[in-house]
């Protein structure tokens, strides 16, 4: 989950979702935006006052292993 | 965005990490890619050290120009100090900006377990939330990116709600016009 600047520093806020588990042991890492916005993340932001623009989430990433010598 | 800096809270920097602050030069140079920010623009902070497992490829953290600011100096000096000695490097005059990435691993062990990479000890929820206020009000922060939170190992489903909270309690609000 990235939160970042559109208007520096920091009044108001851009949240990018990116579901990636790259550079991870397993997979799992990819749902941590889903849970963040199930966790009510936005809204929260919203409700304390944050000038938010939610800019969704990126496409899913789907883990798998890195064989050796591959570039990620 | 032209942020050329940035200042990371990991419990240790990995070559896998995508979003590491620099790679090990060895594992930059095995693989072809170029470190993305500077050694020296980087803060590190909660980082903690375990024995069997604290160089990375024949590198290690402290043989860098980064600015380590360990578990240990966190807890002597406090999270003000931390953050004044973090913003250090990435509030120079010829840095434009810095991005704070937070790897949630930092984080005391016992508190966010839902962690791919786990070591007891970290950063309690306050003292995270101190430094990370503290390094956003920074005139030239320009986001805050949350990594290694995996919901997969929160079959409970409750640690994304005090992440979140966290996460809104750290930015700063909105200035008034």
């Amino acid at each position: 989950m990235t939160l970042g600047a559109y208007d520096p520093p920091m009044s108001r806020i851009s949240v990018v979702g990116v579901p990636s588990s790259a550079g991870s042991y397993a997979a799992g890492q990819d749902q941590a935006p889903g849970a963040l916005r199930s966790a009510g993340l936005v809204e929260a932001l919203v409700a304390a006052g944050r000038e938010v623009r939610d800019d969704g989430d990126l496409p899913v990433q789907v883990w798998r292993p890195v064989r050796a010598g591959s570039r990620r | 965005m032209g942020c050329r800096a940035r200042i990371a809270c990991y419990e240790r920097p990995r070559a896998q990490d995508i979003a590491a602050p620099e790679p090990p030069r060895s594992a930059a140079r095995r693989d072809g890619l170029r470190p993305l920010v500077r050694d020296e623009d980087v803060a590190l902070v909660g980082y903690r050290a375990f024995g069997d497992n604290d160089h990375v490829l024949e590198e290690h953290i402290r043989d860098t120009a980064v600015t380590v600011i360990d578990l240990p100096e966190v807890r002597e000096y406090g999270a003000a100090r931390a953050v004044g000695k973090a913003l250090g490097p990435v509030t120079r005059p010829d840095v434009e900006g810095f991005w704070v990435h937070l790897d949630v691993d930092v984080l005391d062990d016992d508190l966010m377990p839902a962690v791919d990479y786990r070591h007891p000890g970290g950063l309690t929820w306050e003292e995270a939330t101190e430094i990370l206020r503290g390094l956003l009000r920074a005139s030239g922060a320009r986001g805050l990116e949350v990594s290694i939170f995996n919901p997969r190992l929160d079959p409970g489903g409750s640690l994304a709600q005090p992440l979140s909270d966290l996460i809104t309690n750290v930015v700063p609000a909105s200035r008034i016009r």
